[in-house]
Protein backbone atom coordinates (compact mmCIF):
# COMPACT_ATOMS: atom_id res chain seq x y z
CA UNK A 1 0.00 0.00 0.00
CA UNK A 2 2.87 2.00 0.72
CA UNK A 3 4.62 1.62 -2.03
CA UNK A 4 1.21 2.09 -4.34
CA UNK A 5 1.12 5.61 -2.75
CA UNK A 6 4.88 6.05 -3.42
CA UNK A 7 4.51 5.35 -6.79
CA UNK A 8 1.56 7.49 -7.43
CA UNK A 9 3.43 10.14 -5.38
CA UNK A 10 6.49 9.92 -7.91
CA UNK A 11 4.30 9.59 -10.92
CA UNK A 12 2.24 13.28 -9.55
CA UNK A 13 5.83 14.86 -8.83
CA UNK A 14 6.74 13.62 -13.22
CA UNK A 15 3.54 15.14 -14.23
CA UNK A 16 4.59 18.61 -12.33
CA UNK A 17 8.11 18.73 -13.86
CA UNK A 18 6.88 17.75 -17.40
CA UNK A 19 4.52 20.80 -17.09
CA UNK A 20 7.25 22.81 -16.00
CA UNK A 21 9.42 21.60 -18.64
CA UNK A 22 6.72 22.40 -21.37
CA UNK A 23 6.37 26.16 -19.70
CA UNK A 24 10.58 25.99 -20.44
CA UNK A 25 10.43 25.30 -23.79
CA UNK A 26 7.80 27.97 -24.70
CA UNK A 27 10.42 30.39 -22.73
CA UNK A 28 13.08 29.17 -24.81
CA UNK A 29 10.89 29.58 -27.95
CA UNK A 30 9.63 33.42 -26.71
CA UNK A 31 13.15 34.39 -25.55
CA UNK A 32 14.80 33.72 -29.02
CA UNK A 33 11.62 35.46 -30.76
CA UNK A 34 12.30 38.53 -28.32
CA UNK A 35 16.07 38.72 -29.14
CA UNK A 36 15.60 38.43 -32.87
CA UNK A 37 13.05 41.27 -32.74
CA UNK A 38 15.56 42.88 -30.75
CA UNK A 39 17.99 42.99 -33.30
CA UNK A 40 15.72 43.89 -35.75
CA UNK A 41 14.40 46.85 -33.81
CA UNK A 42 17.67 48.39 -33.11
CA UNK B 1 -6.19 11.18 -40.60
CA UNK B 2 -6.52 10.84 -36.72
CA UNK B 3 -3.28 12.62 -35.90
CA UNK B 4 -4.23 15.40 -37.62
CA UNK B 5 -8.03 15.88 -36.15
CA UNK B 6 -6.25 15.41 -32.86
CA UNK B 7 -3.32 18.39 -34.48
CA UNK B 8 -6.67 20.34 -35.56
CA UNK B 9 -8.12 19.79 -31.89
CA UNK B 10 -4.74 20.69 -30.27
CA UNK B 11 -4.59 24.24 -31.99
CA UNK B 12 -8.08 24.80 -31.82
CA UNK B 13 -7.84 24.62 -27.76
CA UNK B 14 -4.78 26.72 -27.99
CA UNK B 15 -6.15 29.20 -29.90
CA UNK B 16 -9.30 29.09 -27.81
CA UNK B 17 -7.25 29.56 -24.46
CA UNK B 18 -5.47 31.98 -26.33
CA UNK B 19 -9.01 34.25 -27.19
CA UNK B 20 -9.84 33.78 -23.27
CA UNK B 21 -6.65 35.25 -22.01
CA UNK B 22 -6.78 38.29 -24.10
CA UNK B 23 -9.12 40.50 -21.84
CA UNK B 24 -6.80 39.41 -19.02
CA UNK B 25 -3.61 40.58 -21.10
CA UNK B 26 -4.94 44.29 -22.50
CA UNK B 27 -5.44 44.83 -18.02
CA UNK B 28 -1.98 43.50 -17.56
CA UNK B 29 -0.66 45.37 -20.78
CA UNK B 30 -2.53 48.63 -19.70
CA UNK B 31 -0.58 48.38 -15.78
CA UNK B 32 2.59 47.74 -17.31
CA UNK B 33 2.71 50.91 -19.42
CA UNK B 34 1.14 52.88 -16.66
CA UNK B 35 4.01 51.61 -14.34
CA UNK B 36 6.46 52.72 -17.22
CA UNK B 37 4.91 56.23 -17.20
CA UNK B 38 4.58 56.38 -13.67
CA UNK B 39 8.48 55.51 -13.10
CA UNK B 40 9.32 58.16 -16.08
CA UNK B 41 6.86 61.02 -14.24
CA UNK B 42 8.63 60.35 -11.04
CA UNK B 43 11.76 60.65 -12.18
CA UNK B 44 11.16 63.68 -13.98
CA UNK B 45 8.78 65.24 -11.48
CA UNK B 46 9.96 63.63 -8.02
CA UNK B 47 13.47 62.75 -8.23
CA UNK B 48 13.99 62.68 -4.59
CA UNK B 49 10.99 61.24 -3.33
CA UNK B 50 11.71 58.14 -6.40
CA UNK B 51 15.84 57.96 -5.06
CA UNK B 52 13.89 57.71 -1.54
CA UNK B 53 11.25 55.10 -2.31
CA UNK B 54 13.07 53.24 -5.49
CA UNK B 55 9.49 53.11 -7.17
CA UNK B 56 10.60 51.92 -10.43
CA UNK B 57 8.56 49.83 -12.88
CA UNK B 58 8.37 46.73 -11.48
CA UNK B 59 7.23 47.69 -7.93
CA UNK B 60 4.83 50.43 -9.41
CA UNK B 61 3.42 47.38 -11.97
CA UNK B 62 3.39 44.80 -8.61
CA UNK B 63 1.77 47.61 -6.20
CA UNK B 64 -0.87 48.79 -8.95
CA UNK B 65 -2.02 45.19 -9.64
CA UNK B 66 -2.57 44.25 -5.75
CA UNK B 67 -4.27 47.63 -5.12
CA UNK B 68 -6.06 46.56 -7.72
CA UNK B 69 -6.93 42.81 -6.98
CA UNK B 70 -7.68 43.62 -3.01
CA UNK B 71 -9.49 47.29 -3.89
CA UNK B 72 -12.01 46.70 -6.90
CA UNK B 73 -10.84 43.13 -7.50
CA UNK B 74 -10.70 41.52 -11.22
CA UNK B 75 -13.55 40.15 -12.78
CA UNK B 76 -13.71 36.49 -13.87
CA UNK B 77 -13.53 37.06 -17.61
CA UNK B 78 -10.35 38.60 -16.67
CA UNK B 79 -8.48 35.56 -14.50
CA UNK B 80 -7.14 33.62 -17.69
CA UNK B 81 -4.71 36.15 -18.89
CA UNK B 82 -3.40 36.61 -15.35
CA UNK B 83 -1.54 33.09 -16.08
CA UNK B 84 1.24 33.86 -17.68
CA UNK B 85 3.43 35.96 -14.92
CA UNK B 86 6.11 33.49 -14.98
CA UNK B 87 6.54 32.38 -18.63
CA UNK B 88 7.27 36.51 -18.83
CA UNK B 89 9.41 36.65 -16.17
CA UNK B 90 11.47 33.42 -17.15
CA UNK B 91 11.39 35.46 -20.94
CA UNK B 92 13.06 38.38 -19.45
CA UNK B 93 15.98 36.64 -17.79
CA UNK B 94 16.29 34.90 -20.89
CA UNK B 95 17.08 38.36 -22.54
CA UNK B 96 19.06 39.37 -19.42
CA UNK B 97 21.76 37.20 -20.42
CA UNK B 98 22.86 39.80 -23.71
CA UNK B 99 23.48 41.68 -20.13
CA UNK B 100 26.50 39.79 -19.53
CA UNK B 101 29.80 38.18 -20.63
CA UNK B 102 31.35 35.04 -19.94
CA UNK B 103 34.23 37.17 -18.64
CA UNK B 104 31.86 38.95 -16.37
CA UNK B 105 30.31 35.24 -14.56
CA UNK B 106 33.43 34.21 -14.22
CA UNK B 107 34.21 37.42 -12.55
CA UNK B 108 31.17 36.59 -9.80
CA UNK B 109 33.12 33.10 -9.82
CA UNK B 110 33.74 30.28 -7.90
CA UNK B 111 33.56 31.85 -4.52
CA UNK B 112 29.72 33.41 -4.72
CA UNK B 113 28.71 30.05 -5.89
CA UNK B 114 30.32 28.36 -3.01
CA UNK B 115 28.57 31.37 -0.51
CA UNK B 116 25.06 30.19 -2.52
CA UNK B 117 25.39 26.32 -2.41
CA UNK B 118 26.67 27.05 1.08
CA UNK B 119 23.73 29.04 2.33
CA UNK B 120 20.82 26.82 0.02
CA UNK B 121 21.75 23.61 1.64
CA UNK B 122 22.38 25.10 5.15
CA UNK B 123 18.76 26.25 5.00
CA UNK B 124 17.64 23.66 4.67
CA UNK B 125 19.21 22.00 7.42
CA UNK B 126 18.07 25.06 9.69
CA UNK B 127 14.09 24.73 8.13
CA UNK B 128 14.49 20.74 9.12
CA UNK B 129 16.10 21.12 12.53
CA UNK B 130 13.83 24.35 13.20
CA UNK B 131 10.77 22.24 12.38
CA UNK B 132 11.00 20.21 15.59
CA UNK B 133 9.57 22.97 17.65
CA UNK B 134 6.34 23.71 15.35
CA UNK B 135 3.58 21.85 14.73
CA UNK B 136 3.64 20.76 11.17
CA UNK B 137 3.73 17.53 9.02
CA UNK B 138 6.84 16.65 7.47
CA UNK B 139 5.56 17.94 3.59
CA UNK B 140 4.94 21.41 4.82
CA UNK B 141 8.23 21.31 6.07
CA UNK B 142 9.85 19.64 3.39
CA UNK B 143 8.06 22.67 1.59
CA UNK B 144 8.96 25.31 3.51
CA UNK B 145 12.70 24.22 3.16
CA UNK B 146 12.47 24.50 -0.59
CA UNK B 147 10.62 27.56 -0.89
CA UNK B 148 13.18 29.21 1.48
CA UNK B 149 16.50 27.82 0.22
CA UNK B 150 16.04 28.09 -3.23
CA UNK B 151 13.73 30.20 -5.24
CA UNK B 152 10.67 30.26 -3.94
CA UNK B 153 7.33 29.34 -5.71
CA UNK B 154 9.50 27.03 -8.28
CA UNK B 155 10.86 24.93 -5.31
CA UNK B 156 7.39 24.26 -3.56
CA UNK B 157 5.81 23.35 -6.84
CA UNK B 158 8.87 20.96 -7.58
CA UNK B 159 9.02 19.70 -3.95
CA UNK B 160 5.49 19.27 -3.42
CA UNK B 161 4.33 16.62 -5.04
CA UNK B 162 7.32 14.31 -4.51
CA UNK B 163 7.45 15.12 -0.37
CA UNK B 164 3.36 14.18 -0.84
CA UNK B 165 2.49 17.71 0.51
CA UNK B 166 -1.16 18.30 -0.04
CA UNK B 167 -2.81 21.28 -2.12
CA UNK B 168 -3.38 23.57 0.56
CA UNK B 169 0.06 22.97 1.89
CA UNK B 170 2.05 24.02 -1.06
CA UNK B 171 -0.37 26.87 -1.45
CA UNK B 172 0.05 27.59 2.13
CA UNK B 173 3.83 27.63 1.77
CA UNK B 174 3.87 29.97 -1.41
CA UNK B 175 1.79 32.38 0.59
CA UNK B 176 4.35 32.23 3.29
CA UNK B 177 7.34 33.31 1.05
CA UNK B 178 5.53 35.58 -0.95
CA UNK B 179 4.44 37.60 2.71
CA UNK B 180 8.29 37.56 3.54
CA UNK B 181 9.07 38.30 -0.51
CA UNK B 182 6.75 41.41 -0.88
CA UNK B 183 8.15 42.70 3.00
CA UNK B 184 11.75 41.87 1.88
CA UNK B 185 11.21 43.83 -1.61
CA UNK B 186 9.76 46.73 0.22
CA UNK B 187 12.49 47.45 2.89
CA UNK B 188 15.83 45.91 1.64
CA UNK B 189 16.26 48.53 -0.29
CA UNK B 190 15.79 50.90 2.07
CA UNK B 191 18.03 49.06 4.65
CA UNK B 192 20.76 48.93 1.82
CA UNK B 193 20.39 52.38 1.49
CA UNK B 194 21.24 52.97 4.92
CA UNK B 195 23.75 50.89 5.56
CA UNK B 196 25.36 52.06 2.29
CA UNK B 197 25.33 48.87 0.30
CA UNK B 198 27.22 49.18 -3.26
CA UNK B 199 24.94 48.16 -6.25
CA UNK B 200 27.34 45.14 -6.13
CA UNK B 201 27.07 44.19 -2.80
CA UNK B 202 23.26 44.64 -3.08
CA UNK B 203 22.80 43.02 -5.75
CA UNK B 204 24.36 39.46 -3.81
CA UNK B 205 22.47 40.27 -0.64
CA UNK B 206 19.24 39.76 -2.23
CA UNK B 207 20.46 37.61 -4.20
CA UNK B 208 20.57 35.16 -1.20
CA UNK B 209 18.30 36.99 1.12
CA UNK B 210 15.03 36.89 -1.27
CA UNK B 211 13.78 33.70 -2.35
CA UNK B 212 10.92 34.15 -4.96
CA UNK B 213 13.22 34.36 -7.90
CA UNK B 214 10.92 37.69 -9.03
CA UNK B 215 10.96 39.21 -6.08
CA UNK B 216 14.72 38.84 -6.21
CA UNK B 217 15.08 40.70 -9.73
CA UNK B 218 12.22 43.62 -8.41
CA UNK B 219 14.16 44.52 -5.35
CA UNK B 220 17.50 44.78 -6.95
CA UNK B 221 16.60 46.36 -9.94
CA UNK B 222 14.78 48.71 -7.60
CA UNK B 223 18.27 49.66 -6.13
CA UNK B 224 20.13 49.73 -9.27
CA UNK B 225 20.59 48.67 -13.17
CA UNK B 226 24.37 46.79 -11.37
CA UNK B 227 22.54 45.50 -8.84
CA UNK B 228 19.73 44.12 -11.02
CA UNK B 229 22.55 42.34 -12.94
CA UNK B 230 24.27 40.85 -9.99
CA UNK B 231 21.21 39.89 -8.25
CA UNK B 232 20.22 38.16 -11.33
CA UNK B 233 23.65 36.48 -11.61
CA UNK B 234 23.03 34.76 -8.33
CA UNK B 235 19.63 33.89 -8.85
CA UNK B 236 20.79 31.49 -12.05
CA UNK B 237 23.00 30.49 -9.34
CA UNK B 238 20.59 29.18 -6.89
CA UNK B 239 18.59 28.05 -9.71
CA UNK B 240 20.93 25.80 -11.00
CA UNK B 241 21.02 24.29 -7.61
CA UNK B 242 17.05 23.52 -7.61
CA UNK B 243 17.27 19.67 -8.04
CA UNK B 244 19.66 18.99 -5.83
CA UNK B 245 18.52 20.67 -3.07
CA UNK B 246 15.21 19.56 -3.79
CA UNK B 247 16.48 15.89 -3.96
CA UNK B 248 18.15 16.34 -0.77
CA UNK B 249 14.32 17.68 0.70
CA UNK B 250 13.20 14.66 -0.66
CA UNK B 251 15.78 12.06 0.79
CA UNK B 252 15.27 14.57 4.28
CA UNK B 253 11.24 14.17 4.19
CA UNK B 254 11.71 10.29 3.34
CA UNK B 255 14.54 9.27 5.75
CA UNK B 256 12.41 7.40 7.85
CA UNK B 257 10.85 5.44 4.84
CA UNK B 258 14.41 3.52 3.71
CA UNK B 259 12.16 1.72 0.73
CA UNK B 260 10.83 4.53 -0.64
CA UNK B 261 14.06 6.44 -0.55
CA UNK B 262 16.03 3.77 -1.53
CA UNK B 263 13.22 3.60 -4.96
CA UNK B 264 13.84 7.33 -6.40
CA UNK B 265 16.42 7.22 -9.88
CA UNK B 266 18.30 10.18 -8.22
CA UNK B 267 19.97 10.85 -12.26
CA UNK B 268 16.44 11.00 -13.67
CA UNK B 269 15.04 12.75 -10.31
CA UNK B 270 17.99 15.59 -10.92
CA UNK B 271 17.64 15.36 -14.69
CA UNK B 272 13.64 16.25 -14.88
CA UNK B 273 13.78 18.67 -12.70
CA UNK B 274 16.91 21.01 -14.26
CA UNK B 275 15.29 24.27 -15.14
CA UNK B 276 16.11 24.18 -18.94
CA UNK B 277 14.99 27.64 -20.15
CA UNK B 278 18.58 28.25 -18.28
CA UNK B 279 20.09 26.88 -21.48
CA UNK B 280 18.53 29.69 -23.60
CA UNK B 281 20.18 32.19 -21.14
CA UNK B 282 23.28 30.64 -21.05
CA UNK B 283 23.18 31.00 -24.62
CA UNK B 284 22.46 34.35 -24.89
CA UNK B 285 25.79 35.46 -22.53
CA UNK B 286 27.36 33.41 -25.18
CA UNK B 287 26.14 35.20 -28.40
CA UNK B 288 26.87 38.40 -26.34
CA UNK B 289 30.35 37.56 -25.36
CA UNK B 290 31.00 36.83 -28.79
CA UNK B 291 29.93 39.91 -29.94
CA UNK B 292 26.84 38.93 -31.77
CA UNK B 293 25.02 42.12 -30.42
CA UNK B 294 25.69 45.35 -31.14
CA UNK B 295 25.45 48.14 -28.19
CA UNK B 296 22.35 49.33 -29.58
CA UNK B 297 21.04 45.64 -30.38
CA UNK B 298 22.04 45.29 -26.57
CA UNK B 299 20.38 48.41 -25.36
CA UNK B 300 17.22 46.94 -27.61
CA UNK B 301 17.15 44.16 -25.46
CA UNK B 302 17.47 45.60 -22.34
CA UNK B 303 13.73 47.73 -23.23
CA UNK B 304 12.66 44.29 -24.23
CA UNK B 305 13.29 42.98 -21.00
CA UNK B 306 11.79 45.47 -18.93
CA UNK B 307 8.77 45.43 -21.01
CA UNK B 308 8.66 41.83 -19.89
CA UNK B 309 9.52 42.24 -16.49
CA UNK B 310 6.71 45.14 -16.14
CA UNK B 311 3.97 42.77 -17.49
CA UNK B 312 5.35 39.78 -15.88
CA UNK B 313 5.01 41.29 -12.43
CA UNK B 314 2.13 43.25 -12.95
CA UNK B 315 0.46 39.91 -13.52
CA UNK B 316 1.90 38.81 -10.23
CA UNK B 317 0.24 41.90 -8.32
CA UNK B 318 -3.11 41.18 -10.31
CA UNK B 319 -3.06 37.79 -8.71
CA UNK B 320 -1.43 38.68 -4.82
CA UNK B 321 -4.40 38.50 -2.24
CA UNK B 322 -4.13 39.89 0.85
CA UNK B 323 -7.28 37.64 2.06
CA UNK B 324 -4.81 34.47 0.70
CA UNK B 325 -1.84 35.55 3.08
CA UNK B 326 -3.96 35.82 6.26
CA UNK B 327 -5.54 32.38 5.88
CA UNK B 328 -1.70 31.36 6.11
CA UNK B 329 -2.39 30.93 9.44
CA UNK B 330 0.94 31.28 11.86
CA UNK B 331 3.37 28.34 12.64
CA UNK B 332 4.82 28.19 8.76
CA UNK B 333 5.00 31.83 8.76
CA UNK B 334 6.45 31.97 11.84
CA UNK B 335 9.25 29.27 11.41
CA UNK B 336 9.71 30.38 7.52
CA UNK B 337 10.11 33.99 8.76
CA UNK B 338 12.76 32.79 11.76
CA UNK B 339 14.74 31.00 8.40
CA UNK B 340 14.17 33.55 5.95
CA UNK B 341 15.43 35.88 8.51
CA UNK B 342 18.39 34.15 9.78
CA UNK B 343 19.26 34.10 5.76
CA UNK B 344 19.52 37.29 4.91
CA UNK B 345 21.25 38.70 8.21
CA UNK B 346 24.07 35.64 7.53
CA UNK B 347 24.00 36.64 3.83
CA UNK B 348 24.45 40.35 4.40
CA UNK B 349 27.36 39.94 7.23
CA UNK B 350 29.04 37.55 4.10
CA UNK B 351 28.34 39.95 1.63
CA UNK B 352 29.60 43.23 3.37
CA UNK B 353 32.76 41.48 5.17
CA UNK B 354 33.70 38.54 3.44
CA UNK B 355 32.96 38.40 -0.52
CA UNK B 356 35.11 40.67 -3.17
CA UNK B 357 32.55 42.38 -4.37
Amino acid sequence: MADKDNAAAMQESRAADLKVRKQDYMVIGLGIIMLIVAKIMA
Amino acid sequence: MAQTQISQAQSKSLGAQFAKAIPGLILVALLAVAAMWGEGYLKANHKAFFEATLLNHILLAILFGMLIRNTIGVPSILEPGLKYSTILTKTGIVIMGTKYTLASLVKVGSISMIFITVTLFATVGLSFWLRKRFEMTDPLAGCLAAGFSICGVSATVATGPAVKAKGQEMAYTIATILIFGLIALFTFPAIGKAIGLTENQFGAWVGVGIVNSAQVLAAGMAYGPDAGLMAGIYNMGRVVLLPFVVLYIVMMVLKNNTSASSNINKTQFVMDKFPVFIIAFLVAVLANTAGLFSKEEVKMAGEIMNWCFALGFASIGLTTRFSDMKAAGKDGIILGFIVGAIKAIVALIVVMYLLPL
